[in-house]
């Protein structure tokens, strides 16, 4: 298990893609932009989101039976990591792993229905995963669904639903007889039961899922695979996706040290000349472009992720970008100095969105938990 | 050939470095007269470069070697000389041309034979104990002029061709002697053998979530070669950080790495190569004293820093 069996793989077509997703971020969402969506209530405008549609970029990973792409993971982070570069805020991942969960466990109904509405955009989706106990395992489920009549009430509640407010549907995961199952549940019958959490990272919208007394038909649930199963690919899908935006952002809270460290002058001379800020910033270059190293490996396996060599390297590359993106902004606040302690400096939200990168779908020591399993069993 | 353990390769410098420089820069006689022997092993090569007063500061050479007619006489010292003792020639850069407006003006870049009268071979003991490396002491040496390679004075060109050639190998290889390659697993299989409080030491799981982090070293490693292939996936504010940074990390990894190893071996650790009792005869020992010949060898890891900072992040000097 130690030793490495696969390789990076890189398509002509994820070039392609990739220069298309790199350029687009860059005209679309400059800093100016990104700062005015920080205080809008959706967090995206609804040009922007029709853009990514258009772009086909929200089917990669779907089947082209469905109205997807039929891609892998490897065309998917090659666009995220430039998300994360502009610190895109938009329900790109809540969608994109709304559709994961459905391709893995819905019935042929519930997929040729929902499927092509999240490919094309048409519909936002997201996912209710995580609950207020603060586990991270994709089995440690203490919200419950009890049958009732024809169909289920469900009860506990979720945190950390990304783009609740503006799903048309989400997934939510809860336990049914003693292993979890997944519900399919429409944008209004999340009425008053949404409350937006005050999180660090204000290009993100996340709330508060009350589930407590909701009652869902018996066609909510999704019936047509493992619900564990697809909870462990979207768990690890989720991990990988953060990680492509973490590696993305290390990257830019990079340049703009180095572009502060090529501009700003004390005691006479440009401070990227003192090797006390020089050497630290060679130090970020390196985690930077290891993470890139882990991140594209990882996504290289990931369509045959079956929780070998696969989860390793998923694991790995989420350890190391949650650590490379912290560095390289803990370091670009620092080396701006006063600037830098300031909400008007751009290192501050490459900061917090390390930090929220860091502590999504898995923190550190929770993977590393595992490659301590995986690795030295 | 290193997973194999095989040895040092004796005439490292000669195929690597002085081989290289003669096809590419050198004159037709010069290829007609070296090429052969540096691939059959028959001349062995040394490298004269450092100077006991400028390591790392190698345009600041100050050896010189002062024209007399058609010949060169040369004095002044050279340092880290390995396989002094053996070679048959030197590729030396020296100062033909005293108070240059600039320090890389006037060195010249020379062929030199190691039999020449004038010439000594001090060999150095390293920390290890070992020998391995040498200083060589000139001392009124008579080259012949057609030992030059390139122009007269413009040796810094030539010198800078044959360091690439070295950063493209493993920096600090010829540092003599690092005949043990070690990987994580390597310290992975010891810490199974050595007990701490009664366990094998890979039990602790303190222990196994440092080895964690040298696994994720290690393949950070692998991976960026790979990626480093990837035209596509290189960084594209800085193509070339992943094959400079290299030397750095991986020179650092290994120090690291090896010092790790010793440090598990807790009540065993002060056993040295020679006891009895020394874990895996000592060898992590050894090692983790020779990682310094690559973090100093072949530009020192602070020295890397200030070049990965100027060249590939274009900060200010």
């Amino acid at each position: 298990m130690i030793k490495m069996e696969g390789a990076i793989e890189f398509t002509e077509e994820q070039g392609m893609i990739s220069d298309s997703a790199v350029s687009f971020f860059r005209e679309q969402y400059p800093m100016a932009t990104v700062r005015q969506l920080l205080d809008d209530e959706r967090g995206y405008t609804t040009d922007g989101w029709r853009s990514i549609g258009e772009l086909g970029w929200l089917g990669m990973m779907i089947p082209e039976e469905f109205g997807g792409a039929g891609l892998s993971a490897k065309e998917l982070v090659s666009v995220v990591e430039p998300m994360g570069r502009h610190l895109v805020g938009t329900p790109f991942i809540a969608t994109t792993l709304a559709g994961q969960l459905l391709l893995k466990a819905g019935s042929e109904a519930q997929k040729s229905h929902l499927l092509p509405k999240l490919a094309s955009g048409a519909a936002i989706g997201s996912v209710a995963l995580f609950e207020p106990h603060g586990a991270w395992e994709p089995d440690q489920l203490r919200a419950t669904a009890q049958r009732s009549g024809n169909g289920f009430v469900l009860s506990g509640s979720k945190t950390f639903v990304l783009d609740a407010a503006v799903a048309d549907l989400l997934i939510v995961a809860c336990q049914l007889g003693g292993a979890p199952a997944l519900f399919c549940l429409s944008g209004p019958q999340l009425q008053g039961r949404l409350r937006r959490e005050t999180v660090i990272d204000e290009t993100r919208r996340s709330h508060r899922l009350q589930l407590d007394g909701l009652e869902v038909g018996s066609d909510a649930q999704l019936t047509g695979g493992d619900a564990l199963a697809a909870l462990k690919w979207c768990h690890a899908l989720g991990a990988l996706l953060h990680t492509a935006e973490s590696a993305g952002g290390a990257n830019s809270a990079l340049l703009l040290t180095v572009d502060y460290l090529k501009t700003r002058k004390q005691f006479g001379q440009l401070i990227g000349s003192y090797q006390a800020l020089k050497h630290p910033t060679v130090d970020a270059m390196i985690a930077v472009e290891h993470s890139r190293s882990h991140l594209y490996y990882a996504a290289s396996l990931f369509n045959g992720y079956d929780g070998g060599e696969s989860e390793v390297a998923v694991r790995m590359a989420k350890v190391h970008s949650n650590e490379s993106f912290y560095f390289a902004s803990d370091r670009a606040i620092q080396f701006h100095g006063g600037m830098g302690f300031t909400h008007e400096c751009n290192a501050g939200l490459h900061f917090r969105r390390a930090q929220w990168n860091k502590f999504s779908f898995g923190d550190t020591l929770h993977h590393r938990r595992h490659l301590r399993r995986l690795l030295m069993p | 050939m290193t997973r194999a353990n095989v040895p040092f390769m004796v005439n490292a410098i000669g195929l690597s470095w002085a081989g290289p420089t003669i096809l590419h820069l050198g004159s037709e006689a010069h290829k007609k007269q070296f090429i052969k022997n540096i691939l059959n092993a028959e001349e062995i090569w040394c490298q004269g470069f450092s100077e006991p007063d400028h390591g790392s500061d190698l345009g600041n050479a100050q050896c010189r070697a002062e024209r007399d007619g058609d010949h060169f006489v040369v004095n002044g010292a050279k340092i880290w000389t390995s396989l002094g003792v053996y070679a048959k020639h030197m590729i030396l850069l020296a100062r033909s041309i005293p108070n240059t407006s600039s320090k890389y003006a006037g060195l010249s870049f020379f062929l030199c034979p190691m039999q020449t009268p004038g010439i000594e071979v001090i060999p150095i003991k390293k920390i290890t104990g070992e020998y391995g490396f040498n200083q060589t002491v000139f001392t009124n040496a008579r080259i012949h002029e057609s030992t030059l390679v390139g122009e007269e004075g413009k040796g810094w060109l030539v010198a800078m061709a044959v360091l690439a050639f070295e950063r493209g190998a493993a920096g600090g290889q010829a540092g003599g002697n690092m005949s043990t390659v070690f990987s994580t697993q390597d310290v992975i299989e010891m810490s199974r053998l050595i007990e701490r409080d009664g366990r094998p030491a890979l039990e602790d799981p303190l222990v196994q979530d440092k080895l964690l982090n040298f696994l994720i070293d290690q393949r950070s490693i692998a991976l960026t070669s790979q990626r480093a292939r990837i035209e596509k996936l290189l960084t594209p504010e800085r193509p070339a950080a992943t094959m400079m940074m290299g030397k750095l990390f991986g020179s650092e990894f290994m120090r690291r790495l090896a010092y790790f190893a010793v440090e598990l071996q807790g009540g065993r650790a002060n056993l040295y190569m020679g006891d009895p009792e020394a874990v895996q005869g000592g060898e992590w020992q050894r090692a983790a004293m020779n990682a310094y010949s690559a973090t100093i060898g072949g530009g020192t890891s602070e020295v890397q820093h200030n070049i990965l900072g100027e060249r590939v992040l274009d900060l200010p000097k």
